[in-house]
């Protein structure tokens, strides 16, 4: 604690000078440094005026001086009895006439010290009073010696210290810091370090902040003696003074140490405390926000000017600041001018960066050339070079410092007149990341830049002050809108200039009435949206997907890690299914790297379930400046959500999304939802959201993830089940062909199952709706009329379907299972179609217990393992059970028969278990008498004869034959429909009857013939057309010696594959024909050339004849 | 003492291939710090011993008639500090300042460059004691005398409500004349001496939370650890878990090894080897490329989170995690924004300098002296602060620090079979 003892007020003090005697009265204490006392005085002028004054008394704090009675100092006794010695009162002198002035050499000599700095400061104030200009420094008007000190007299002024500046304003502020840092280079002209900036030290005056008056110069320091002369005792006040100051490094201590203090002092007046460490640093962030909310807004350029002011002025590294005040001078009087709040001026707005930008050269080098960035770096690159060399490739990332450039592909110049550019292309395809990216980049090129979201109207957005706030101007009660559009615009117009000033419109989305008048105002205007109409007339540049290098370098920054060469393959494939989509390249990237997967099984996943759908971990996003960290199916879900379509473009959306592939038909959907016009088609395909194939609407694959996330309201849900109702009783009406010998619209047919189809392939992934009674009913039709050639969708939902959920219809639910069993065989699955018999057995063994256990012990395959998952017990009476057991045997029948593959003559083991199994079925069907089993029957027993007839051991059994054919034949005849499956065995039938056992050629081609029009009606268009009819058709005609009549339907057949949509199965069945062919020829050249025909057919569908069908 | 760390000073600007990539360079190096008895026998010979520098007896005896001279009672660490030759503790060092009559500012240096350690701690009562005796002139047994009435602090003591930061309390102190007013003010003021280090755990905060804090989703941490995985490191497994979890008030243990270079199997070895908590200083224990005074509070993971939690942690300990943080982040910094081709990092011109200059900043500030190359832990980075890679630098020198413990980390790793 300080326990100087002030002079009293009233003390007189007498000097002498040169001009006589001058007395002076003192008045009061008004402060006290390391090294003096300050007080208020005054004299009588000539006139007997008090004229103030002020006196600062020689007196070191950390000299132990004590004050005597008549005012004089002296130095106190030895320290080391100090603790013995009484404290001097602060209101009393002490008697100093038995005090013990014996004085330690120290503090004496100390004392004589500081009076001789005393002195040499007066002189040095002085003389740089008398050199500089006057009003920046006390005027120190004499000094003189008494009472044992030294004292100064300088004038009194009348203002205040600049610690009381902190609730003036800004400019005030930075006023009164250049005139203190011009004070001080002239301190420095002189060749003196002042060294002790600070507040206190400094007064201002309210009417004119440009003078300011420094005064305590105890610190001051000729430059050429700092390292030198020790006498110069070099003080620091915390917070203000330089690192080197602080720690004392004479060598250090330049000009640029006073440089400091002018940072550390506008620091101080801005945020109210000295700069920390954090502050000095070469890339320190200083928050405005608190100066935003006392004073307002100002010209963002003012923030980033005094920013890097700091930079200049408060670096622990003294090469970056200025080592000149000169130049920490001109940077704040250029601040002076740019907010200068009497000037209007626009706040920019609303601009955040975009840290990564890959690729995208060619609308970077655009877009610099419309705003003409000729000084500022147009963009930055730096090579992205993955660690597998065959990642290398030119992609460009925003490096903040570090600029490399490479070599443009666009050497071209292409120069934009007028001063509208718009960027197009759909939503979230980068539009706005490369605007924002560039304009981060280059924000030093530019006064102001405004970016806003377009909100359906511009004068509503003009208007509105929180996003155009012009200085000076704010909208009364009075104002109109229009009123005020007008004011506003016209203010714009003086304060922006084309070159400097940019105006960024983001999401423009119809034509407004008032684009004309914004964007002549005289700024550059940048515009995005998706509606390309809206560009007519401008320059515009077209944002697509990224092209497959710059997606590659994109997965991988996100990814954050290097991938092996399987995986390489996996990105390859995964890329073209988005489309090279860059945000949906983000999504996935996050995902992976969230779950941590390989690639290999991130492709899988979305395979199967869309790439929404491959993480459910938090990935964390950037979109528009909003910051998510959400799955990706929620983020999805608020892209669409946020994205304000109307309910027509949402329900089409949703729709459209169940198609992954197929797409739909907008005539139908239309019908379907009763829409009346094309808008939201029409509107999505503007905005390349979908696109148009065949004839069908398409989603792009990131738009169709955004609608899989939509949710359905319960509205929709109805007509959505609505729908579904209708689809599967279209099919099962129209599945029986057979039972409607007018059912021309084939066509229309398929499609309603590839819709079907399509569906169930959509809700699958909904765990809750695909086990309604409405998905299950669609999938057990679908599944049931489905062409075989759909063989792995049949097995896998049919699996699912007799695994997963609960089968209720048994007579029903053979054909699911008699349906996977072909789709098995099919693909040559044996296993599989015994396993599935198998499962078979179990339902419908499970319906009663009480079934015959040793009958379903011969037929079974030992080691089966598939236990169905749940099975559900369905009361029905033993003769119920007994014939469905028919359906089981029937079904083994037909894998046997597959094994046996029309060998009918050779005695195998298949044979024998395939007729086995015939027997076993009619047993059991012939236990009902119901129609459906009844039928059955009579088409096993068909089935029975044709092995008979086939196997050539019954030729002389001819009798037994006919019967057996005829008494089927009246069955069919009395319950089947003519066109149907039994009606067309029987023919077929009969017509190896006639083949084999009465050879007959009439009859044999009337039941061709029959059979073929039955063929024709009931399988148009499906390739069992062959298996069923044509090939066993041929075959007789060979059998029986009619090798043309054969080539004939052969050649029928190929014609018949020729009308077929294109697929492997079709180049399969051409390539059996070829080989049937061969069968049928006799002439040798023929032989050859078919044999050659059959060579050049695998040559071309190598694949095909390798590949089973998928979907 | 000038000339031994000059010696040093001109080490540090060295050319880093001079030794990273001969280690026994960087060995003989560690060797050449001052032991404790070294420092000591330049501060003898500084001080009037005439003696044979290798006869520890006679050293001895010097001091003690220089410790008798004073009428002072020289302690037995003093009497056998030549036999242990192990440094002092700060409050036998200021015995010995006061009995050879140093001045405050002598006894800030006999601290920094024979001590090794901060100079007087004028946030405790032993510190502010000596400061003001020694300011004054007063005798060792006067600030004795008033350490013994200051009272001891209690739990009915008020929390403080406002912190006395160094610069307060010293200018405080240094208006008082007389050892009453200093007694009176302490036992005033109790409370304020419970807790010192303010501003250095202010400053450790902010680095800790700068490094942590996300820019587009990701922090300079995760980062460096992306660059560490593509092109330093052939098996960016070793990195461990990428999405590690960042907190203001803990840091994972992969977070601790990637300021040292080591992935997370050399980290798992450690941790097997010695049995230990998850931290490296197993490895620097007795090893020819590390000194013990390095050693000492060499940052840990739970000493930083000690740290964050406000709780008790020496001196040495803050010191040495803010140079370890500021460095780190200097650097860091430069590194993510700057990395090209191949992974390729050169520091800016004078970034170098600029690194010493912040890191001394932030010591200073929190009432530390500035980096000092005499001291070995200082000397890894002001010797890494000069090269074209400081960071990779450092972890070089680390990366040899581990190798020089490999063999013993395998043997014990083949000993201890146990799960972590």
């Amino acid at each position: 604690m300080d326990k100087r003892t002030a002079l009293r007020k009233e003390t007189e003090l007498n000097f002498e000078n040169q001009n006589g005697a001058v007395s002076f009265m003192i008045d009061s204490e008004i402060g006290r440094g390391a090294s003096s006392i300050a007080y208020e005085a005054y004299y009588l002028n000539n006139s007997n005026q008090k004229k103030r004054v002020i006196i600062k008394e020689c007196y070191p704090y950390y000299l132990d001086i004590i004050r005597n009675l008549d005012g004089s100092l002296s130095v106190a006794s030895d320290k080391q009895n100090v603790g013995d010695s009484q404290l001097i009162s602060s209101t009393e002198y002490s008697s100093n006439a038995d005090c013990d002035h014996s004085v330690s050499s120290d503090e004496a000599s100390g004392f004589e010290n500081e009076k001789e700095l005393f002195r040499r400061s007066f002189e040095v104030e002085n003389s740089l009073y008398e050199d500089i200009e006057t009003n920046s420094l006390i005027n120190f008007l004499n000094i003189y010696e008494k009472n044992n000190t030294v004292y100064t007299v300088s004038e009194k002024i009348f203002g205040k210290s600049l610690t009381k500046c902190l609730d003036e304003s800004l400019k005030n502020k930075v006023t009164y810091v250049i005139s203190t840092a011009k004070t001080i280079k002239k301190i420095h002209d002189a060749g003196f370090l002042y060294l002790d900036i600070k507040p206190d030290n400094i007064m201002s005056f309210d009417e004119t902040p440009e003078i300011v008056k420094l005064f305590d110069f105890d610190s001051l320091v000729p430059m050429n003696e700092i390292e030198n002369a020790l006498e110069y005792r070099l003080s620091f006040t915390r917070g203000f003074s330089a690192p080197e100051l602080v720690r004392g490094d004479r060598r250090k201590i330049s000009k640029a140490t006073d440089v400091y203090g002018i940072g550390a002092l506008l620091f101080f007046c801005i945020f109210g405390e000295t700069p920390d460490a954090s502050a000095s640093e070469k890339d320190a962030v200083f928050d405005f926000d608190l100066l935003k909310n006392q004073e307002g807004i100002y010209n963002q350029k003012l923030y980033s000017l005094i920013t890097e002011f700091f930079h200049r002025t408060l670096s622990n590294y003294i090469p970056d600041r200025f080592q000149d005040v000169s130049d920490a001078i001109t940077l704040l009087q250029k601040t002076v001018s740019v907010f200068d709040k009497e000037k209007l001026f626009l706040d920019s707005f609303g601009l955040y960066g975009q840290e990564v930008l890959i690729g995208r050269e060619k609308e970077i080098h655009e877009l610099s050339n419309f705003l003409e960035c000729q000084n500022a770096t147009s963009f930055a690159y730096a090579n992205y070079v993955s660690a597998n060399d065959a990642f290398q490739s030119n992609i460009y990332r925003s490096e903040k410092n570090e600029i490399f450039q490479k070599e443009p592909q666009y050497q071209e110049t292409k120069y934009f007149d007028g001063n509208v550019i718009f960027l197009t292309g759909p939503r979230y395809i980068g539009r706005s990341a490369i605007v924002r990216f560039f304009l981060s980049e280059n924000r030093e090129a530019f006064d102001n830049i405004i970016y806003v979201n377009y909100t359906g109207s511009l004068l509503s957005m003009i208007n509105d002050d929180n996003i155009f706030m012009v200085n000076g101007l704010e909208r009364t009660v009075n104002d109109s809108d229009v009123a005020y559009f007008a004011e506003k615009t016209r203010a714009l117009s003086k304060i922006l200039k084309s070159e400097n000033d940019v105006l960024v419109l983001c999401n423009y989305d119809r034509f407004d009435e008032n684009l004309d008048r914004i964007i002549n105002l005289g700024w550059k205007v940048i515009i995005t949206t998706e509606e390309k109409a809206l560009s007519e007339g401008f320059k515009r540049i077209d944002v697509g997907p990224l092209n497959i290098e710059e997606a590659e370098a994109l997965f991988h920054y996100h990814l954050s890690r290097d991938i092996s060469f399987a995986e390489k393959q996996a990105l390859q494939d995964l890329l073209p299914e988005i489309n090279y989509h860059p945000f949906a390249v983000e999504l996935i990237a996050k995902s992976v790297k969230a779950k941590d997967i390989s690639l290999t099984e991130a492709l899988r996943q979305m395979n199967i379930e869309g790439f929404s759908n491959i993480a459910r971990e938090k990935i964390s996003v950037s979109e528009n400046g909003k910051y998510a960290h959400e799955s990706v199916k929620n983020i999805l879900y608020h892209l669409v959500d946020s994205a304000d379509l109307d309910e027509e473009t949402h329900l089409v959306l949703k729709f459209a999304s169940l198609f992954e592939n197929g797409g739909i038909v907008i005539k139908d959907t239309m019908e379907l939802f009763s829409l009346e016009t094309r808008d939201a088609f029409n509107f999505l395909l503007e905005r390349k959201w979908a696109y148009l194939s065949n004839g069908r609407f398409i989603l792009e694959s990131f738009y169709l993830e955004m609608a899989r996330s939509m949710h359905w309201t319960d509205e929709e849900i109805i007509q959505l089940n609505a729908i579904i109702d209708e689809i599967s009783s279209y099919i099962d009406g129209n599945g029986e062909l057979y039972q409607n010998p007018d059912h021309q619209n084939q066509e229309q047919y398929m499609d309603h199952l590839e819709f079907a189809r399509q569906l169930i392939k959509s809700f699958s992934i909904d765990e809750i709706f695909c086990k309604s009674e409405k998905f299950l009913r669609l999938l057990d039709t679908t599944i049931i009329n489905l062409p075989t050639e759909y063989d792995n969708f049949i097995i896998e939902k049919g699996t699912w379907r007799i695994t997963q959920t609960v089968l209720t219809n048994p007579s029903r639910d053979h054909e699911i299972f008699d349906k996977i069993v072909d789709a098995y065989l099919l693909k040559g699955e044996l296993d599989k179609a015994f396993e599935t018999t198998e499962l078979m057995r179990k339902y419908y063994e499970g319906l009663d217990e009480k079934l015959d256990t040793n009958a379903s012990k011969q037929n079974r395959n030992d080691g089966m393992k598939i236990i169905p998952a749940k099975l559900q017990k369905v009361p029905l009476n033993e003769q119920s059970v007994d014939w469905l057991m028919g359906y089981y045997y029937e079904s083994l029948s037909s894998i046997y028969d597959f094994l046996v593959d029309g060998n009918y003559s050779e005695d195998s083991q298949n044979l024998k278990l395939l007729f086995s199994s015939i027997e076993n079925a009619i047993k059991y069907f012939s236990k009902s008498n119901e129609k459906h089993a009844r039928i059955s029957d009579a088409r096993l027993t068909l089935g029975k004869v044709n092995v008979m007839i086939r196997s050539g051991k019954y030729d002389d059994r001819k009798l037994m034959l006919g019967t057996m054919l005829h008494s089927t034949e009246q069955v069919i005849k009395k319950d089947a429909p003519h066109y149907s499956l039994e009606t067309l065995g029987l023919h077929m039938v009969s017509g190896w009857y006639y083949t084999y056992i009465v050879p007959n050629f009439e009859k044999l081609n009337e039941n061709i013939n029959a059979a073929g029009e039955i063929a024709d009606q009931i399988f148009a268009g499906r390739l069992i057309y062959l298996e069923q009819y044509a090939i066993p058709a041929a075959n007789m005609y060979l059998e029986s010696g009619n090798p043309d009549e054969a080539k004939n339907i052969l050649n029928q057949s190929m014609d018949y594959c020729k009308s077929l949509v294109q697929s492997d199965s079709v180049i399969r069945a051409e390539y059996n024909i070829l080989h049937y062919f061969l069968d049928c020829e006799t002439n040798d050249a023929e032989f050859e050339k078919i044999q050659n025909e059959i060579q050049s057919f695998e040559e071309e569908n190598r694949d095909a004849l390798n590949v089973q069908i998928n979907d | 003492m000038n000339s031994y760390s000059e010696m040093f000073e001109d080490i540090v600007n060295y050319d880093d291939e001079d030794f990273v990539e001969n280690p026994e360079k960087l060995k003989n190096i560690v060797v050449s710090f001052r032991d404790a008895a070294g420092a000591m026998d330049s501060f003898l010979l500084m001080h009037g011993y005439e003696g044979n520098v290798d006869d520890a007896d006679a050293k001895r005896k010097f001091i003690e008639k220089v410790f008798l001279d004073r009428g002072m009672k020289p302690s037995r660490e003093i009497k056998e500090f030549y036999r242990k030759n192990e440094r002092l503790s700060a409050d036998k060092g200021i015995e010995l300042c006061f009995a050879f009559g140093l001045s405050l500012s002598e006894t800030q240096e006999f601290f920094r460059k024979i001590l090794l350690i901060r100079g007087l701690d004028l946030h405790t009562i032993n510190g502010i004691s000596y400061y003001f005796c020694l300011k004054n002139n007063f005798t060792f047994d006067e600030a004795s005398r008033i350490i013994s009435e200051i009272k001891s602090v209690s739990a009915d003591d008020k929390d403080i409500t406002e912190i006395f930061y160094t610069s307060r309390i010293k200018d405080d102190v240094d208006g008082f004349k007389s050892s009453d007013e200093l007694i009176a003010y302490l036992n005033e003021n109790i409370s304020q001496f419970k807790k010192n280090n303010r501003t250095a755990r202010k400053n450790i905060l902010f680095l800790w939370k700068d490094l942590i804090s996300e820019k587009n989703g990701k922090n300079l941490l995760e980062r460096e650890r992306e660059i560490l995985s593509k092109y330093a490191y052939e098996n960016s497994e070793d990195w461990g878990s990428i999405n590690l979890e960042y907190r203001a008030d803990a840091i994972s243990y992969q977070t601790y090894l990637q300021f040292f270079g080591y992935d997370l199997s050399k980290g798992r070895k450690i941790q097997k080897a010695f049995n230990k908590e998850r931290t490296i200083n197993d490895i620097l224990k007795d090893n020819e490329f590390f000194r013990i005074e390095a050693e000492k509070e060499f940052p840990t993971r739970s000493s930083l989170i000690n740290i964050f939690e406000d709780k008790n942690v020496k001196n040495e300990t803050y010191r040495k995690w803010l140079i370890l943080l500021s460095f780190y982040r200097f650097w860091v910094k430069e590194v993510v924004n700057t990395t090209g081709d191949e992974g390729y990092f050169e520091a800016e011109k004078d970034d170098n300098l600029r690194s010493i200059e912040d890191m001394n900043r932030y010591l200073i500030e929190s009432g530390y002296p500035e980096l000092y190359a005499g001291n070995p832990y200082d000397w890894f980075f002001m010797y890494s602060n000069m090269s074209a890679d400081p960071l990779s630098t450092f972890r070089q020198i680390f990366g040899i620090i581990y190798e020089n413990k490999e063999a013993e980390i395998d043997r014990l790793c083949g000993e201890n079979t146990g799960e972590l």
